[in-house]
């Protein structure tokens, strides 16, 4: 598999689309259409600085309940997932890596992971076969095998935490991945571990969509395609070379592209991606 | 009494003549049981105002139209041979130390390791242990818990029928848990199962105690007593899977000499009022106390826990987790005070409660109450905690393709799970984990 998750060759289906998504938390308005094409086999980076709305459109592409989808939808595989539930829509393949995972006391990992992949397939998967599965997950993420008889994320480190993240996306193999900000509270090794997980899982039949905060995580796994959100709208959209630009200029000249100097046209071309 | 052979008993001084007699007891027995009676004739009912029962509604304990007594029944060759109703609560292959069972109000099936009863352990129905074993008995009934205590411990004082003595002699270890179980089938009536046990210097063991019911209305008034001499570790798991119509009220009371251990655990599964008292009376140096709690309340069940942590003696040790799941509208309320008296320098204490309520008409209140008189305290700490469960880790769970509901029961399994794994043996972990599956309908 290409170490540096170099563009993996797109078959131009169309594996997920959000049309114009609205969402509000408590009555206000997070999300304010919202459009975005995955398609298979695509890594697309969601950047944008916080308060932008990355989370919120990570929560509602999986169904929690305190984000409110006021209007649009959320397509997978050409059907709407909005009026499913969160474990339905993670049963057709969808997944999510949350930033902050929650502890779940008295919940043992190895537990957990069988009654996912159990819902994920719809079968019981057979105990040798999970264990092997589980075994060379740990492998290619480095863990050590002492985590499956841990609490789930409880008294983990930061590192460990978005590690049986990936550990998850890996053994329930969605075709969609959304992996909200994985990279931030990694020091450089454990975010290296992390790249090489998802770059790993990289292939013609997934779709990934990578939201973050800084670029330092697309160092490592270079998206087909990036997508600047900006006050719940994608002002800009273009090649893995936007990832540089944001670098060197930061977030204002597209955010504020008077103050910043940039002409009128950076934000015309932002809003006809929108 | 002589009424008729058909009429119910009624609840009444000649009452308890009548069970004496029907047990052929001693008169030094008769008398305890009518003093006993008399002290049940001139308590007052609970005051619901009290601190104790405030939280409690007493308004239906009543004990109008309660049989005294049950019938007697017959002696069973195996646990099988109990009325189906009883038998489906227990496993005739469990493997035990010692077994007695009680239906209704007497024991109809004893059964002891040939080994440890050639080492001296007596495991035997307090009923025939009162005639054979009459000293300890004597020297030991009714020394933890009295009959002045309050109106249903005079009650028991004066009804108690059939229960359990486990005498473990000095130095002997009983590694299989030893079983009491005391069943109820008898419509409107009332059982006093009494368990008592001894265990001398630098001896160990572990009693389970089973209270068991169809769902039939009645009343459980028990009483524990434990009596752990210099060194002993004694383990005491009690589960309660009465009927859901079913009053129950025991207290427990533990005291230790010095450098004893006890280890409580309560499951509190059935009832539809449950009042529990367990106290822990530290009375000797370098004593070690664990109380371990796991309550699992729907309909309209209340459970009630009332602990004492109390530390007399210096250096002694104890530590409280109680758990509670509460669905529909049951409530559960309990009252947790460490006591660490002047003596008891350089003790430690600690006692957490954590209630998981499933419905917003669940409740729960836990009042913790430190009292320390000791000047120089190792180490004292409380907490408690009530609250739904957490939308952020069901939805976590969901994200994963885990359906709400199970998700909701894997967090319920979790949320015992502490408690369970403070339990040092594995068949015991197993039988709870068994019993908690039951109740959730597995």
């Amino acid at each position: 598999m290409n170490n540096n998750g170099g563009s993996m060759a797109s078959n131009n289906e169309t594996l997920f689309r959000v049309e114009h998504l609205h969402v509000s938390v408590e009555n206000t308005e997070i999300l304010k259409g919202v459009d975005l094409v995955v398609n298979r086999g695509e890594v697309h980076a969601l950047m944008g600085p916080n308060g932008s709305g990355k989370s919120t459109l990570a929560n509602s592409i999986m169904g929690h309940p305190r984000y409110k989808v006021t209007q649009g939808k959320v397509l997978f595989n050409g059907n709407d997932v909005l009026p499913l539930t969160p474990d339905k829509r993670a049963q057709l393949g969808l997944f999510l890596a949350f930033q902050y995972p929650v502890g779940i006391p008295g919940v043992v990992m190895g537990n957990f992971m069988r009654a996912a992949l159990k819902a994920r397939r719809g079968e019981d998967v057979p105990v040798r076969e999970f264990r092997k599965l589980l075994d060379e997950t740990l492998d290619l993420l480095k863990m050590d095998p002492s985590f499956v008889r841990r609490y789930v994320n409880e008294g983990f480190s930061g590192g460990e935490k978005k590690r049986a993240e990936v550990l998850q996306m890996a053994m329930l193999k969605p075709e969609m991945a959304v992996l909200d900000e994985t990279d931030s509270g990694l020091d450089i090794d454990a975010l290296k571990i992390v790249a090489e997980g998802i770059n790993a899982l990289r292939g013609p039949d997934l779709g990934v969509l990578v939201i973050t905060h800084y670029q330092r995580i697309l160092d490592y796994i270079t998206p087909d395609k990036v997508h600047v959100l900006f006050d719940g709208r994608i002002v800009k959209s273009g090649g893995p070379e936007l990832v540089h630009e944001l670098e060197e200029r930061g977030y204002d000249w597209i955010t504020n592209p008077e103050a910043s100097g940039a002409g009128p046209e950076a934000v015309a071309a932002g809003k006809e991606n929108a | 009494m002589t009424g008729t052979v058909t009429a119910l008993p009624s609840l009444n001084r000649d009452a308890v003549e009548a069970l004496s007699a029907r047990f052929g007891e001693p008169e030094w027995l008769l008398k305890r049981r009518l003093e006993a009676w008399r002290l049940f004739e001139e308590a007052p009912m609970p005051d619901p105002l009290s601190e104790e029962w405030r939280r409690t509604d007493v308004s239906n304990m009543s004990l109008d139209g309660l049989a005294p007594f049950a019938p007697p029944r017959k002696a069973i060759e195996s646990v099988a041979g109990l009325p189906a109703e009883l038998a489906v609560f227990l496993d005739e292959n469990e493997d035990l130390a010692g077994r007695i069972v009680q239906h209704d109000s007497d024991v109809v099936y004893e059964t002891l390791d040939q080994d440890l009863a050639a080492k001296d352990v007596i495991v035997t129905s307090l009923q025939s242990a009162a005639r054979e074993h009459e000293e300890i008995v004597r020297d030991s009934l009714f020394t933890a818990v009295t009959p002045a205590e309050w109106k249903y411990l005079g009650l028991h004082g004066a009804l108690w029928s059939g229960g359990c003595l486990v005498y473990v002699p000095k130095g002997v270890e009983v590694e299989l848990p030893i079983e009491y179980v005391a069943g109820l089938t008898a419509e409107r009536t009332g059982i006093f199962p009494h368990l008592l046990i001894v265990a001398e210097a630098n001896s160990s063991v572990t009693v389970i105690q089973e209270e068991i019911s169809p769902e039939i209305t009645g009343l459980v008034a028990g009483a524990v007593e434990v009596i752990a001499r210099e060194g002993s570790n004694v383990r005491f798991i009690d589960v309660q899977r009465l009927g859901k119509q079913v009053q129950n009220f025991t207290t427990m009371r533990v005291l230790l000499s010095k450098d004893a251990s006890f280890q409580g655990i309560l499951l509190g599964l059935g009832g539809e009022l449950t009042k529990t008292r367990l106290d822990v009376r530290m009375d000797g140096e370098g004593s070690e106390t664990e109380l371990l709690g796991l309550v699992f309340g729907d309909g309209d069940q209340h459970f009630a826990y009332d602990t004492r942590q109390d530390h007399v003696a210096p250096r002694t040790e104890s530590d409280l987790l109680f758990k509670s799941v509460l669905d529909d509208s049951a409530s559960f309320i309990w009252n947790g005070v460490v006591e660490v008296r002047r003596g008891a320098t350089e003790s430690a204490a600690n006692q957490t409660n954590r209630n998981l309520l499933l419905s917003d008409k669940a409740s729960a209140s836990p009042t913790p109450i430190l009292e320390i008189s000791a000047y120089d305290v190792a180490r004292c700490s409380h907490g408690a905690t009530v609250g739904p469960v957490d939308d952020e880790l069901i939805f976590y769970l969901q994200s994963r393709g885990i359906p709400a509901d199970e998700a909701q029961e894997m967090l319920v399994d979790g949320f015992f799970a502490e408690v369970l794994e403070r339990v040092p043996s594995e068949r015991v972990q197993d039988r709870v984990r068994a019993v908690l599956d039951t109740k959730l309908g597995r």
